[in-house]
């Protein structure tokens, strides 16, 4: 945590990524205020987070989904996300399927599940 | 500057050590001896041992007629060369330069230091009274040369502290072994009546050396100061180091901040004028009692920022015990690399390694952590994923081969692999199912095997075949087959997709 602040407050550094199971309001209070400071970009990864009430500018909540081949070939297809945007500051949340397909994401039209959380902040 | 060196005689080194350690055979004559050719020969004698006419060398059994009960200590070996490293250390408080004089003695650089002590007098009397208080008896004189003084101070009768140039008149009453030669020049010089340094000093130079060899002219430049001597400091001498010493003992942890903060500033402002930076620093804190008290810092590249420098030492500071308080603090800068300046910008618009704030920051986390914390890591030339990336040891280094983007790898890979239970039909398809950590997974879609074979040069063992499989949940795995199928094979997991 400490480390994560410090790194926050520094700028010269594009993101910062911390992966964590829990984190207080308090903490993530500090952090906002450390990049609204210096605009640096920080990420915290969290799996299967029982506190939900975190300060952040977006919560991203991701999980994997079975990848379909486009032909029905056998083999493993394109690595396919259910993306949803629960929480946006000045925005509307939103749910959308990812792919990984020629080295860019392609926005796939279906529907699934939750296991994964990313929150996001975005100073 | 003329040169100004002092000698500390300890007259009885190791009695008095052994004195101060065993309090009760302080008051009673005692004797140190040590086996040597089956007889057990005495290498030193307290005063009241010495006063009963007892001396190193004598056999015990020869001194026990003269002393009834004389006490015993066994000595131990190169124990002056340990005492006397340890008062060296000590010494660092009068001047930078120590250098120990074995058997008995200690050589300092006193150029330019007894003043700070109010001149020459006070300056010996201080290290005298502070060596007697720790039960040393010492005598102490200070001369141009190492060789003069050397020699006041273990046969000079009147005054200790020779005048700046008057080596020559001081060395006249002395006798020859003031000189510090060879037993056996000792022994012709005597054989001869040359009995005092006077009666040789003024032969012609020819003379001298044919009757006595070089060594004496030798000598008797160094103590002249015609000839330069070479003395060997404890500790090697830092170029970049700043002191302060203390009026009162600093007790405080504010008091320490304060020095510390004018150190910093005064070593900084040098290195800004030199055009260098520091990369390892370290703060060494003399404690009246004796003790060094020591915080050092490190930086992943030279600095020379007071206030980021401060800020790496100040969560180290607490560390340091000033117990009775500290008289003298030392801030050394061991290693100095050059340090570009950076151009001022108005706005700061890079982002990346280059950046100062960055590497500032890695301080500021090797410093809590330990640098083993941080780590950042190149494409290695291995097939074998373990070996695949390597750590890189300079923050500015470049990866010297491109990252290998041709084939699908995890996301994250375990550093080593994990056994699992899989069930897969043979000869070469991916497994059904596998279990790992107690949940069992069902293998919907896979892919494979991607055969990586051992490194043989590196290791022997079985190949690998890789498969990505994906459950029904849509977890993708990294899964491998160690050997053939119809050999003893394992599965192991080694890796997860996003």
């Amino acid at each position: 945590m400490w480390a994560m602040e410090e790194a926050l407050k520094c700028e010269g550094i594009a993101a910062v990524i911390a992966e964590t199971q829990e984190i207080s309001f308090t903490a993530s209070r500090r952090f906002q205020l450390a990049v609204e400071q210096s605009r640096v970009t920080g990420f915290i990864i969290r799996h299967n987070p029982k506190n939900m009430a975190t300060t952040c500018v977006t919560r991203w909540k991701i999980t994997s989904v079975p990848s379909e081949s486009a032909t029905g070939l056998p083999g493993l297809g394109f690595p396919r996300w259910n993306v949803s945007l629960v929480k946006v500051r000045n925005g509307t949340p939103g749910n959308w399927q990812l792919e990984w397909a020629g080295g860019r994401f392609r926005h796939v039209v279906k529907q699934s599940s939750a296991i994964h959380h990313i929150q996001r902040k975005a100073g | 500057m003329k040169r100004r060196f002092a000698s500390i005689w300890f007259r009885h080194l190791i009695p008095d050590w052994f004195a101060v350690r065993q309090p009760a055979i302080r008051n009673t004559a005692f004797v140190v001896t040590a086996l040597s050719h089956g007889r057990m020969i005495i290498t030193a004698a307290n005063v009241l041992a010495e006063a009963e006419g007892i001396c190193c060398g004598m056999v015990l059994a020869d001194a026990r007629t003269i002393i009834q009960d004389l006490q015993v200590v066994d000595d131990q070996p190169d124990l002056a060369g340990r005492l006397l490293q340890r008062i060296a250390g000590w010494c660092v408080r009068f001047t930078p330069i120590a250098a120990i004089d074995l058997p008995d003695g200690i050589v300092l650089d006193v150029t330019g230091c007894s003043h700070l002590w109010g001149g020459d007098e006070p300056y010996i009397n201080d290290i005298v009274m502070r060596l007697k208080s720790r039960g040393y008896d010492v005598r102490i004189a200070i001369a141009d040369t190492i060789g003069t003084a050397w020699a006041i101070a273990r046969y000079g009768k009147q005054t200790l502290i020779i005048e700046q140039g008057k080596q020559y008149e001081a060395l006249l009453s002395l006798p020859p072994v003031a000189l510090r030669l060879k037993p056996d020049e000792i022994e012709r010089l005597q054989k001869l009546g040359l009995s005092q340094i006077s009666s040789f000093i003024s032969m012609p130079l020819s003379a001298l050396r044919r009757r006595f060899g070089s060594h004496i002219i030798t000598r008797l430049n160094h103590a002249l100061g015609l000839e330069d001597e070479i003395i060997i400091p404890i500790q090697p001498i830092v170029p970049h180091c700043e002191r302060l010493p203390c009026l009162e003992p600093i007790v405080t942890a504010t008091g320490i901040q304060i020095a510390l903060q004018r150190l910093l500033e005064a070593l900084c402002q040098r290195l800004q004028q030199e055009g260098k930076g520091l990369r390892i620093a370290n703060l060494k804190c003399y404690r009246v009692d004796g003790k060094i008290e020591q915080v050092g810092i490190g930086t992943i590249s030279p600095s020379h920022h007071v206030k980021h420098l401060f800020g790496l030492f100040e969560s180290k500071l607490t560390t340091i015990e000033p117990d009775l308080g500290i008289e003298l603090f030392v801030l050394e800068a061991p290693t100095v690399e050059l340090k570009v300046a950076a151009q001022q910008k108005l706005w700061e618009t890079t982002v990346g390694l280059d950046h100062v704030n960055l590497s500032e920051l890695i301080d500021r986390l090797a410093g809590k952590f330990g640098a083993d914390a941080i780590q950042r890591f190149l494409p290695d030339e291995h097939y074998w994923p373990e070996r695949s990336v390597k750590p890189a040891t300079l923050l500015k280094e470049q990866k010297t081969i491109e990252w290998k983007l041709d084939r699908p790898r995890p996301i994250r890979v375990l550093p080593t692999p994990e056994h699992i239970d899989a069930t897969a039909p043979v000869p070469d398809y991916p497994p059904m199912n596998f279990r790992y950590k107690g949940k069992l997974h069902k293998i919907i879609k896979a892919d494979g095997p991607e055969r990586i074979e051992q490194e043989w040069w590196i290791q022997q063992g079985q190949h690998r075949d890789y498969y990505a499989v994906e459950d029904e949940e849509g977890c993708r795995y990294w899964l491998f087959r160690s050997g053939h199928y119809n050999e003893a094979y394992q599965w192991f997991i080694h890796g997860f997709f996003a």
